[in-house]
């Protein structure tokens, strides 16, 4: 995927260059919003990662910019600011998500693919991907045509995987998707309940879906051959349709 | 004479802006009011004095007059017939006795005419009714042509004194309205001294020090219970900074060590060429070590949130029923898996708050109470609203190790850690997490109190203002 990253900060822009770059992106790196505008004119990037502190002028107004010519390429913010005002403010102008520094690389990855899946396609109440099916109407999963009995945690838990799957999802993206807010709480309770969401939805099958990668998080893999994670993740996203 | 004129009236304008200044002065305002009541008062007191004493004195001369004329009707009456020899030569003498007052007695016919008048009465009755005071008295029985008493007096006296009391009316008046601006400017100047020294302490105090206080002068009065409230604000905003000052200083102390850790695995990895392995656990040990400092800046971030008003923008009503709910759901299977027997008791309770803070504040309390509770052990949470006291009752009790007295009145202080338990490892967290519960609590207008014995557990009730739903 070919993307434009704008971020003054060296250190933190030279890792997230290098990694989407290693992660198999095109990254263009740029440190202000007038080269961002330019870059976006000539280059036609397909997402944008958007720091709201540039020296010549905020990303917001990069980013109502952006909008303004109608331009509705997924956009995600970064910044330090974190308030829920704050990332309100970031919504109302246009932004795609909003992610508060320090942040997990995983995490920005996830939510990167996460926002160019949704711009591609409608949202459905009613998610198939391979063998697995959720019903986020009446929070039910299904897997090879058997109902899975899940608690209300549980579900919440599937379904955040789903929503990024094929992707590593971090413990503590896991804790804030739960908890609401950026509110840290134990990550202990996150582990009881994935290994129980484990216990139900792949004992009872032939392969696991739910893995755990080592030292960064979960991933969802629906696909048979999911122990090869290295490899980009298959496109699944006609499933949503 | 359009350029005098003008500059004539700027100096009128300044004049006017002065004294409008002026105006404000609590002193001087003192001592426009102080005027303006002791002169009005003066000035009807004397009035009222004035005029009452001059009717009276009216009304002594005219029953004075009217006694007389009684007795001269009565003479007349107990004689057959008028004698000037006898009759008119005592009444002559009478009026000669008071020819100052210019007594004098007219006897009428029965058309009003004269018939016989001392020499003391006046020939025209014009001006009469002015200069005169005079009373009439008609016969029973008329005596010779004689049908009518009239009895008169000059009123030049009365006036003559009436005059003489305005002269002392005026004199006191001019005296009372003199001496009232100079009796407000001592009452004023008394009442506004203690202002003098309490605004020159006042100017004096900054935040970075708040040990001087008002002066308190033991009176009682108002200015002393203003300066008694004020000095229990400087006493709460002293310890407030003081609080704050340490909290900032504790903590960069408490950022140091994640810091350090991070800067020890980093260069120790650096001294020598190592193999890939003892990298990637290097690398590991530093981004452990970050979450660290992660959790700490988002605590501080949530405490210092918590304190400033900012986040009543976000109030909503919440039912705390199904927000405690859906956490005891989420933490119920940690208690399983340490058996722990996690029991919950729950109605209806409507609060008025921030949802995210206030799950905080349960999450935090359930955390504490799963930390110290041993396996086998027993935690209760309950929520109950309190109608009659208008209270949102959250309680989290533990069968833990408990709290020792000590430590009770530090534990929601920031960063405190207590010892370690008799037996117990050291205590795990950075010793936020109650400070920031207590914080969140008082936020939301509650209380939080701790009971704990030790070797029995511990009890944390959290009081909210309930609101009606």
């Amino acid at each position: 995927m070919k993307l434009l990253l704008v971020e003054d900060d060296e250190s933190i822009g030279r890792a997230i260059h290098r990694g989407l770059q290693e992660a198999g992106h095109q990254c263009l790196w740029v440190k202000d919003g007038d080269s961002a505008l330019r870059q976006l004119a000539s280059d036609c990037p397909q997402a944008v990662i958007l720091d709201l502190m540039l020296p010549d002028r905020s990303g917001l107004e990069v980013l109502r910019q952006i909008r303004a010519i109608g331009n509705q390429l997924p956009v995600l913010v970064l910044t330090a600011l974190g308030s829920v005002e704050q990332r309100v403010t970031g919504l109302e102008a246009g932004a795609d998500d909003y992610l508060t520094k320090p942040f997990e690389f995983v995490e920005l990855l996830a939510r990167l693919s996460a926002i160019c899946r949704r711009s591609s396609g409608p949202v459905s109440t009613r998610w198939t991907a391979g063998s697995l099916v959720l019903d986020l109407t009446l929070r039910r999963a299904v897997r090879e045509g058997v109902e899975i009995n899940l608690t209300p945690t549980e579900f919440s838990l599937l379904e955040y995987l789903f929503r990024f799957r094929g992707q590593t999802v971090s413990r503590r993206m896991l804790c804030e998707h739960l908890w609401d807010a950026s509110w840290e709480g134990v990550t202990n309770v996150i582990e009881v309940h994935l290994t129980r969401l484990r216990s139900k939805l792949d004992r009872p099958f032939s392969f696991p879906m739910l893995v755990t990668v080592r030292g960064q998080g979960y991933m969802l893999d629906v696909a048979e051959n999911g122990g090869n994670r290295d490899t980009a993740p298959p496109p699944t996203a006609p499933g949503e349709a | 004479v359009a350029t005098l004129f003008w500059q004539w009236l700027t100096q009128f304008r300044q004049v006017i802006a002065q004294s409008n200044r002026a105006r404000r002065s609590l002193k001087v305002r003192l001592v426009l009011w102080n005027t303006v009541v002791v002169a009005f008062i003066a000035l009807a007191i004397l009035l009222i004095a004035r005029n009452g004493t001059s009717l009276l004195l009216d009304r002594s001369l005219l029953r004075l007059l009217e006694e007389d004329a009684n007795e001269i009707v009565l003479g007349l009456q107990s004689e057959a017939s008028w004698s000037e020899a006898q009759n008119g030569v005592e009444l002559q003498r009478k009026a000669d006795v008071h020819r100052q007052e210019q007594w004098f007695v007219e006897l009428l016919d029965r058309e009003g005419h004269r018939h016989w008048a001392t020499d003391s009465a006046p020939l025209t009755r014009s001006p009469l009714s002015s200069a005169f005071r005079e009373v009439e008295k008609p016969l029973r029985q008329p005596v010779g042509a004689i049908e009518r008493v009239r009895v008169g007096a000059s009123y030049a006296p009365v006036r003559e004194q009436q005059r003489q009391l305005d002269r002392w009316a005026w004199a006191v008046s001019l005296l009372a309205i003199v001496a009232a601006p100079a009796g407000g400017y001592w009452l004023a100047q008394k009442a506004t001294a203690p202002f003098a020294q309490t605004i020159a302490t006042a100017r004096r105090l900054r935040p970075g020090r708040l040990d001087e206080r008002l002066p308190v002068r033991g009176t009682g009065d108002e200015l002393d219970r203003l300066s008694l409230t004020i000095n229990g604000l400087l006493d709460r905003l002293a310890i407030d900074v003081r609080r704050q000052q340490d909290s900032l200083a504790n903590s960069a102390h408490e950022l140091r060590s994640p810091l350090a850790a991070i800067r020890a695995t980093a260069e120790v990895a650096m001294t020598a060429p190592r193999t890939t392995e003892d990298y990637a656990s290097a690398l590991e040990d530093i981004v452990g070590q970050c979450d660290r400092l992660q959790s700490l800046v988002s605590q501080l971030l949530l405490l210092a949130e918590t304190e400033s008003d900012l986040t009543n923008v976000h109030r909503a009503d919440i039912d705390l029923q199904p927000l405690t709910q859906s956490i005891l759901e989420m933490m119920e299977p940690l208690a399983e898996s340490r058996s722990i027997d996690l029991r919950s008791h729950w109605e209806s309770a409507f609060v008025q708050g921030t949802p995210g803070h206030l799950q905080a504040l349960l999450v935090n309390l359930l955390d504490n109470a799963l930390k110290f509770t041993p396996p086998r052990g027993r935690i209760e949470v309950r929520l109950r609203a309190d109608h009659q006291q208008q209270l949102a009752v959250w309680e989290v009790s533990d069968s833990g190790p408990g709290i020792a007295s000590g430590d009770l009145p530090n534990v929601t202080k920031r960063f405190y850690r207590g010892k370690a338990t008799p037996g117990g490892s050291s205590i795990p967290g950075n010793g936020l997490g109650l400070a920031i519960c207590q914080s969140i609590a008082e936020s939301h207008g509650g209380t939080l109190t701790i009971e704990s014995e030790l070797g029995r557990g511990t009890r944390v009730q959290v009081q909210l203002p309930l609101i009606d739903h």
